[in-house]
């Protein structure tokens, strides 16, 4: 019998990193059409995108959930039973709603198979059963709920968890907040959310003032070491945020949580799991230090993140290979530039990491290049274990 | 319309005619400052009088902490003729253990009637009032108050919140971390506003805008939309008890004056005219990159004079192929593809979906223009 093991669920902020998220081993994506989803910054999905991404996805045995989760007004609603109905006809697996009006419009249009968003706050059982109602199959907790709470709601309800395993974390509750709304004008319910949170504070008590406080800012969500109380209680679907960050990012998560839920699978404990390598993994990317937030037990002071940017990396996102053969070379779409001195390691699909040398790099036609651009494609000579799709960083000189 | 307000002691009861009184409790109302008995004695007196009684519950509670007081409210006192409820589950809670009526407090989200409209077809005739978010606009307030037959309240003068987190985020600055409650105002350079209430207490922290809702300026214009309810909230302010109750019962220029000439906070009227943040949505959506069927490419990058690498998307490319050129401006160029090379630089006939090639160049077509078939 097949063990247990719960879905990974990644962000594709493009189809780039839909791609990217599910080369590395996602088991399922979300993203967002263009006029719907809560990131209106990101680049998100045309129709045309959104029926490629399914196709590829699905050749791959990987899953799109389409995200639908703003508040929206009533304008905003006038074409969604047509949106509705075009992810119907290009089969995307669901969609993730936050508001009952749209819930109601999916269930009519649809029917599509309906997650609510973790936007709608949903923390306890009577939560879960009032969305079962309107026809929820599966229900993205609050960040605040525990996995053990979380494993109880889906024995209970007999609707499918899902929980935030890595990330940026909303201070709020979600859905709670409208500091952007009325200080800024920007609806953060409609993917407009300016991050006052992350501003500093100057904090005036009654008898004392606390001065230049990031006293609303929250560290990252790193879950890697709760994977085995997921897995203990049988939480479906494990999501990492992220839909406005880097390819890097995409695949550096979604390898290290892949690895780290091949290896429960494959052994079925966890004993000499190399926690250290993956942690070690996670944390060259950019984060804003790390905590298990409320995932063990609710989130206390120590979960705050009183400092103004993230902490420094070894690595950034050099590019992405667009193609490699070895009668053609490699061909990389960079995003940053680099010289011929950078070090370069293309991350491979199994877990590997593989050196590029920058001393060979060429432009596309051929000619000499000795400094990449940022939005330009550059030639290297063929390096086994490189493949198209793969995501090469950058070392960086601290 | 009728004034909806807060009772908060026995004292003030004196004070209250023909207004619908909130009692809200500490367990359950984020804001609430009663204890459960001081709250329901407060409710018995309220209702002697005449006068209706809610609880509020909207407070926002994970599982643990929602079973354990759910217990407590399986007793819920017959004197309260309606519970008062945000969460989901605490509406729905409610419809199944309780039998007075419910009012929704759809502040968080719900700007669109088929919102509500779920919470009718679930609720049924136990729903018997809303509680609108601030952030609606008269007009759209006006035509769902036709539309939906509800009763409908909104808050006519208060203090906004902002934001609310679980998380205890005063109390590790507060020079003497002990207790239950903090208290502070919070600046930052990188706000166009000063002076953000905070308080912490055992529902986590709330932060609120630094100027009030107060819309008593538009009460005629809440009676003439038909709003049946509108709340105000003077819980931080208990000394303009009085002027409050004179404003409800005699409504005008005077008595509003006197209340705001006491009320310790400048007043404003959020999104009541117009809702800004539409404007600013409208502009955030991509423009000029969105849904065409004839879309076959996007630009990776040009080499002046030379050419565009691009990624082929949708049906693909032959060459010959006379094409549209849309840079992320919404700029729009015609271009022959007189030539089409594959992602090693050879000339090939054809590229398909997801193959990286090269074409001729165009101006005015950076990295993530579209290429379109026309
Ligand atoms: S400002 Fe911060 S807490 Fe508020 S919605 Fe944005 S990310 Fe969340």
């Amino acid at each position: 019998m097949e063990r247990f093991t719960p879905e990974l669920l990644a962000p594709a902020g493009n189809l780039d990193k839909l791609k990217t998220a599910v080369l590395y081993g996602a088991d399922a994506v979300y993203c967002a059409g263009q006029d719907y989803g809560l990131r209106a910054a990101a680049d998100n999905f045309t129709r045309e995108e959104l029926a490629i991404g399914v196709g590829f996805a699905h050749q791959r045995g990987a899953k799109v959930y389409v995200v639908l989760n703003g508040f929206l007004h009533d304008e905003d609603l006038l074409e969604l039973p047509s949106f509705i109905q075009y992810l119907k006809s290009i089969l995307v697996d669901a969609v993730i709603v936050s508001d009952p009006g749209v819930a109601l419009l999916v269930r009519e249009h649809g029917p599509i198979p309906l997650h609510v968003s973790t936007q709608a706050s949903v923390l306890n059982l009577a939560g879960v059963l009032a969305w079962k109602e309107l026809g929820a199959t599966r229900v993205v907790l609050g960040r605040e709920v525990t996995v053990h709470d979380a494993g109880a709601l889906q024995r209970l309800s007999g609707v499918e968890m899902e929980q935030f395993v890595h990330g940026a974390m909303c201070m709020a509750y979600s859905g709670h907040c409208v500091i952007s709304n009325f200080t800024q004008g920007r609806d953060s319910n409609r993917g407009g959310c300016a991050h006052s949170c992350r501003f500093s504070y100057d904090i005036q008590f009654e008898d004392f003032k606390h001065e230049s406080s990031f006293f609303m800012s929250s560290k990252d969500l790193e879950g890697l070491s709760v994977l085995p109380r997921f897995v203990q209680e049988g939480i479906v679907s494990l999501k990492v945020e992220g839909r406005m960050k880097s390819p890097l990012y995409a695949a550096t998560t979604t390898r290290v949580y892949r690895r780290a839920l091949d290896f429960w699978k494959e052994h079925g404990h966890w004993d000499n799991a190399p926690w250290g390598e993956w942690q070690e993994e996670l944390r060259r990317l950019p984060h804003r230090d790390a905590t298990e937030a409320s995932l063990v037990e609710p989130a206390g002071a120590d979960s705050i993140f009183d400092e103004r940017e993230h902490v420094d990396s070894a690595w950034g996102m050099a590019g992405v290979v667009l193609s490699a053969a070895p009668e053609r070379g490699v061909l990389l779409e960079c995003k940053q530039s680099f010289d011929q001195d950078a070090r370069l390691e293309a991350l491979t699909f199994e877990g590997e990491t593989v050196t590029l040398s920058a001393r060979e790099m060429l432009a596309p036609d051929y000619t000499a290049l000795i400094r990449s651009k940022p939005s330009s494609l550059v030639r290297f000579p063929w390096t086994p274990g490189l493949a198209a799709g793969q995501v090469v960083r950058l070392g960086k000189t601290l | 319309m009728k004034g909806a307000v807060y009772l908060i002691s026995i004292d003030e009861l004196a004070l209250w005619k023909d207004v619908d009184c909130i009692i809200a409790m500490k367990e359950f109302s984020r804001r609430g400052t009663l204890d459960w008995d001081s709250g329901c004695a407060l409710a018995i007196a309220a209702k002697e009088k005449g006068l209706s009684v809610s609880f509020e519950w909207d407070a926002l509670m994970e599982e643990p902490r929602f079973r354990d007081l759910t217990l407590k409210l399986k007793n819920f006192p017959a004197v309260f003729d309606a519970i008062r409820v945000r969460d989901a589950g605490a509406a729905w809670w409610a419809r199944e253990n309780l039998t007075c009526d419910i009012h929704l407090l759809l502040e968080a989200g719900h700007h669109n009637q088929m919102a509500i409209e779920s919470w009718k077809q679930r609720l049924g005739t136990r729903l018997t009032r809303i509680a609108l978010s601030p952030e609606l606009p008269l007009p759209v307030i006006r035509q769902w108050r036709q539309q939906l037959g509800l009763p409908l309240e909104v808050m006519a003068l208060g203090p906004l919140l902002l934001f609310h987190s679980p998380r205890p985020l005063l109390s590790s600055l507060a020079s003497a971390p002990e207790g239950n409650e903090w208290k502070a105002t919070g600046a930052s350079e990188e706000s166009p506003h000063k002076g953000f209430p905070l308080q912490e207490n055992a529902h986590g922290t709330l932060m609120f805008h630094p100027k009030d809702l107060g819309l008593l300026e538009r009460w005629s214009d809440m009676q003439t939309a038909g709003i049946d309810f509108a709340r105000i909230d003077h819980r931080l302010q208990t000394s303009v008890a009085t002027l409050v109750a004179n404003f409800i019962s005699r409504p005008g220029d005077e008595t509003r004056e006197a209340l705001k000439q006491a009320w310790n906070t400048d007043w404003m009227r959020g999104y009541w005219d117009v809702n800004k943040s539409d404007v600013l949505f409208n502009k955030l959506k991509n423009q000029h990159l969105g849904h065409d069927e004839r879309i076959c490419g996007e630009v990776l990058e040009g080499k002046r004079e030379s050419w565009l690498a691009i990624r082929v998307r949708g049906p693909g490319l032959t060459r010959g192929a006379d094409l549209r050129v849309i840079n992320p401006k919404g700029e729009e160029r015609s271009l022959k593809l007189s030539w089409l090379k594959d992602d090693a630089f050879n000339s090939v006939e054809s590229l398909s979906e997801g193959q990286v090639g090269f074409i001729p160049w165009s101006s005015g077509a950076p990295s993530r223009s579209k290429l379109h078939l026309t």
